[in-house]
């Protein structure tokens, strides 16, 4: 990849070139058109090719049969494009800094590739254009290549305004996306830019325009858009359809903002953030909404897909309330809005069948980004006619400058939040504001506290104050007349208004004292909080009233928890986790889906699904109920060489009878600030005693008494001549290999890396989570994300008692997020490693044989 | 003759004049501190600092202090590491993987947790009997191959219900 920076002495020399020779250049095409059709070049056709503007729907109508359509129909013979000068099929990318006074041009930014098999790019034709029969593989490489260059351009130009903007503010203010930006480089899809690194080694997407694949699809490891087929009919592919294309750009568009902080001019994080994840979540249902707006703001229409996803599968969507898809009811009002959590499942398709699917759960994002933006166009006096182009340019730009600010702050693996503006450089502070710390930064973005519809909502809020708003500390923003009371009612009407405070007051993660003003030259922020008036649609619930589902006299036939041991069934599920992007790391030498035995019980030497089932108790809906079974700070350790703990005394289930602690550490400096695993350190060989520990205990048995103690403590006590080689989780090269990472307290009960996290859509009032959406679901079944997944050691002797100190939050809660004792602020990040911001759910289980 | 010769050295010394003030005039301009030029063979940045190394790994995560590069000590060795990812994949994936690519982007050492491994930073491809693709990241233990983190999953923008995941508890506990 190269880049080229253009200096002002270079455009000059162009512009006067282009000046001299610019009477030599005919202004009108006067390219010979043969009979035939095609076109004989005379130089004026030099790049370029005849596209379809959009897809068939929309230029030849709702009739136009997906049955082998004819492309030729649809082209715009009038006026060729432009599609690209290389002699490749690929396209360069220009990126404005300071007003268009330096540019950064990534050469060769996209590829539109023949195959993924030899990732080629087609050679330019002889003559010179881009013109291809229509129909053709070609014509859709280049149809693909055209449109996706639409996305960019119109994507860089925005990000170039939110750039400017953002680096204009004084220095005093605090804001996400780098000043280093121009020398990072993140503004593509580029993982680092330290000359001997291999990270992204190529600086482009490739786009393949009729893929192997039933569907589209965006893999940020490519970085990679695919776009499938529908097998219905014949010859219809999903690049027909422009908005789609768009769609996926937007996801691209998306990973690149997540990731804008995550790398300087010479370095670069490890990992890169993403925005959802392999199951129905809602980071993954935001991610759709931003991606349709992505549509929307490109070619202007509010509805995405009648070609590709309508007359393919019944699945277009609108994005916006005024569509006559949506059902009577759903209208622009503030009562008629696409509410949260209420249209979780609305498919405008077949709105009696409710369906769990990010991409309709995202629709509430989607219409609220696309009615922001009308707002905007009304409001803010960008044009003189709201319905005008520049109106809608200058309006996307807004929310573009909106989405880059939180989503990069969202991402930011680096965890430091801010920068040293004087410098213009990353901040040197070994304080953190964001994201716990660098070494956990992910496991925090990505799951501890993960990007939810209140921490998006509240954080893409604070930055309307900031920039469009204004405050007391900005100034006048870029709409002063678009206010933080309408901006509270905007979001309320769509649910959103699920925070008290803005939680823009810049505490360190780990400190409160600590803030921006501490270390940057920032001025003090003050703690924003919500105007309460503007809350009447956002409802917020208690976490106390979330518990696992009871058997009762009164319900017999409640469940508690469900489990999925049958071996197909788990064979199939790993395959599919596999297909999504998640390799799980099972321990092959002491469990494994051969031991599954279906008998509905958890069995040594078992692969399973665990679903905890949950209840709400509450008078509301709970939404977005999100079930952890990571290592947290639970336990007091008591002995540095073998890592041995008590459970910490926290709720009334272990009690100090049963070996609970309440005093030591679950006390004072609960929870610990650092998170670090409970493993030996090679070098002292000792474990550390301010470890988050692994959720599962085990009952020892001691005489008379019983106790909760380590599964390290109980493999000892009880016997089990168990060597760290016969445990879960230990893998080895060889046969005298240590493995380092391994950890002793879930020698015999595990939840699997990458299946340590639950997620329940909705719970209604009075209800569980079967009731509330897997009974009216059309297949009855759960999904993927609403399970953990479990290895149990097969040298367990049956009847051992685990005890699995779950942690359970949901997205309209109203104390799983605000510290009542600091004026409603939100919780440190460091506090996520206790329980204060959830509720305790104990998963008890005996194994059985 | 010498007079010419003075004529040409003014106007050498003028024209030099001119550039160095064209020169300092672009260097006043915000974003002109850079290179014309740079290629992917250059470093972009002004002067490029790049991240600490040991045996030529860049090391991620390194605890703050001004000895902590001295003082690391990187637990395991590189082994291979490679038979020991293919088979944890082939337990996983099984006779649903027809075709699998691993493809090595950047040897790291990785400080987690107060452990600092030796790490491989890789690219997995896999495509199933259908000719469909997937690909991913992951982080994996340079001595035997342990995945250590995965991230970048695709996204799977489905039209076909049978594409998704669902499960079928066959029985129940209490």
């Amino acid at each position: 990849m190269n880049v080229v920076r253009k200096s002002l002495k270079t455009n000059f020399f162009i512009t006067a070139s282009l000046v001299l020779l610019s009477s030599c250049n005919p202004t009108t095409i006067k390219g010979k058109i043969a009979k035939s059709g095609v076109v004989s070049n005379d130089g004026t056709f030099d790049g370029k090719a005849y596209v379809y503007r959009d897809s068939p729907y929309i230029i030849a109508g709702p009739r136009f049969s997906p049955d082998s359509p004819d492309m030729s129909t649809i082209i715009d013979k009038r006026r060729p494009e432009l599609i690209t000068t290389n002699t490749q099929l690929t396209s360069n990318c220009t990126m404005d800094f300071f007003s268009g006074s330096t540019q950064t041009e990534i050469t060769e930014c996209v590829r539109s590739i023949t195959s993924t098999e030899n990732l080629q790019s087609l050679p330019r034709k002889e003559d010179r254009t881009w013109i291809f029969p229509p129909g053709s593989p070609e014509f859709y490489q280049v149809n693909a290549l055209y449109h996706l260059n639409q996305g960019i351009e119109s994507f860089f130009k925005k990000l170039s305004f939110a750039f400017d903007h953002v680096n204009s503010l004084p220095q005093t203010l605090p804001r996400s996306i780098p000043p280093y930006l121009m020398n990072s480089e993140m503004f593509w899809l580029k993982g680092v830019s330290n000359i001997d690194s291999k990270f992204f080694r190529n600086g482009y997407i490739n786009i393949q325009a009729q893929c192997d694949l039933q569907n589209a699809s965006w893999s940020p490891a490519g970085p990679e858009i695919c776009m499938g087929y529908f097998a219905a009919f014949k010859d219809f592919w999903l690049v027909q359809d422009p908005s789609v294309i768009q769609h996926e750009f937007g996801h691209a568009a998306v990973s690149i903002m997540m990731n804008l902080r995550n790398g300087t001019g010479s370095s670069a994080h490890a990992l890169r953030s993403n925005l959802g994840s392999f199951r129905f979540d809602e980071s993954g249902s935001i991610n759709e909404g931003i991606a349709d707006y992505f549509s929307y703001m490109i070619n202007r229409r509010t509805h995405i897909g009648e070609w590709a996803l309508g007359k393919g599968s019944a699945q277009s969507r609108p994005m916006t309330e005024a569509d006559p898809m949506h059902i009577e009811g759903i209208d622009v009002t503030s009562e008629g809005r696409l509410s949260y959590p209420q249209f979780l499942f609305y498919d405008p398709n077949s709105p009696t069948m409710p369906l769990e699917d990010i991409h309709y759960a995202g629709q509430i994002a989607g219409h609220y980004l696309v009615a922001l933006t009308e707002e905007f166009k009304n409001k803010c006096g960008i044009s003189t006619i709201p319905t005008s182009v520049e109106a809608h340019d200058g309006a996307t730009a807004y929310v573009v400058l909106l989405l880059a600010e939180t989503l990069s702050e969202i991402g930011d693996l680096n965890a430091k939040g801010i920068d040293d503006y004087f410098w213009g450089a990353p901040l040197l502070s070994t304080h953190n504001f964001n994201n716990l710390d660098p070494a956990n930064s992910y496991l925090w973005t990505q799951s501890i506290n993960q990007p939810t519809f209140r921490k998006v909502f509240q954080v893409f809020a604070k930055n309307i104050n900031r920039y469009i708003s204004g405050t007391a500390l900005t100034g006048p923003g870029l709409c002063p007349a678009f206010t933080k009371n309408d901006s509270e009612k905007l979001l309320d009407d769509y649910g959103l208004l699920l925070f008290k405070t803005y939680n823009d007051n810049g505490n360190s993660s780990k400190n409160r004292s600590v803030t921006f003003s501490s270390v940057a030259g920032i001025a003090p922020q003050p703690l924003t909080q919500v105007t309460e008036n503007n809350r009447r649609k956002s409802v917020l619930a208690s976490k106390e009233l979330i518990q696992l589902a009871k058997r009762t006299v009164a319900e017999p036939n409640t469940i508690g928890t469900y489990i999925v041991d049958g071996r197909s069934d788990m064979d199939g599920h790993l395959k599919a986790l596999l297909f999504k992007g998640l390799a799980v790391p099972l321990s092959t030498n002491v469990a494994s889906i051969d031991y599954n035995n279906q008998n509905g019980r958890i069995s040594p030497g078992e692969v399973v699904a665990v679903i905890p089932h949950l209840y709400n108790a509450s008078n509301s809906t709970m939404a977005g109920v999100q079930l952890l079974a990571t290592d947290w700070d639970h336990v007091d350790i008591t002995d540095d060489t073998t890592g041995n703990f008590k459970p910490c005394a926290i709720d009334t289930f272990t009690t100090v009878d049963e070996g609970a602690e309440a005093g030591r550490t679950c006390s004072t400096n609960y929870p610990d600030k650092d998170y670090k695993r409970l493993v030996r350190d090679p070098g002292t060989g000792k474990f550390p005693l301010d470890a988050a520990a692994p959720v599962c205990m085990v009952l020892l048995e001691e005489g008379t008494s019983t106790r909760w103690v380590s599964q390290s403590e109980f493999r000892k006590k009880q016997g089990l001549t168990l060597v760290d080689k016969d445990c879960l989780g230990y893998k080895t090269s060889g046969t005298t290999d240590t493995d380092f990472t391994f950890n002793p307290h879930e020698c015999l009960a595990r939840f699997l890396p990458g299946g340590t996290e639950a997620f329940f859509s909705v719970i209604y009032s009075q209800k569980n989570f079967h009731d509330s959406v897997i009974k009216d679901s059309p297949e009855k079944t759960f999904g993927a994300g609403n399970i953990l997944l479990m290895e149990v050691n097969k040298w367990i002797p049956p009847g051992t008692k685990f005890r699995c100190r779950l942690r359970a939050r949901f997205t309209n809660c109203t104390d799983c997020y605000h510290d009542t004792a600091q004026s409603n602020d939100d919780y440190l990040d460091s506090d996520y490693n206790g329980h204060k911001p959830y509720k305790i759910i104990n998963l008890d289980f005996d194994v059985n044989d | 003759m010498i007079k010419r010769r003075n004529q040409l050295i003014l106007l050498s010394l003028i024209i030099l004049v001119v550039v160095i003030a064209v020169f300092l005039f672009e260097e006043q301009l915000p974003g002109n501190d850079e290179p014309a030029t740079a290629s992917s063979t250059q470093s972009s940045s002004t002067s490029p600092v790049g991240m600490p190394k040991i045996n030529g790994r860049r090391v991620m995560n390194l605890p703050p202090g001004k000895d902590a590069i001295t003082k690391l000590k990187v637990s395991n060795k590189v082994s291979d590491w490679q038979e020991g990812l293919e088979h944890s994949l082939k337990v996983q994936g099984g006779d649903a993987i027809k075709d699998l690519k691993i493809e090595n982007i950047e040897s790291l050492i990785w400080v987690q947790h107060g452990i600092a491994l030796n790490v491989e930073s890789l690219k997995i491809t896999i495509t199933n009997d259908k000719k469909e693709k997937t690909m991913f990241r992951a982080m994996v233990d340079s001595q035997n191959g342990k995945i250590l983190q995965t991230w970048d999953a695709p996204i799977f923008d489905e039209v076909s219900e049978e594409k998704r995941i669902k499960l079928h508890p066959v029985e129940v506990t209490d």
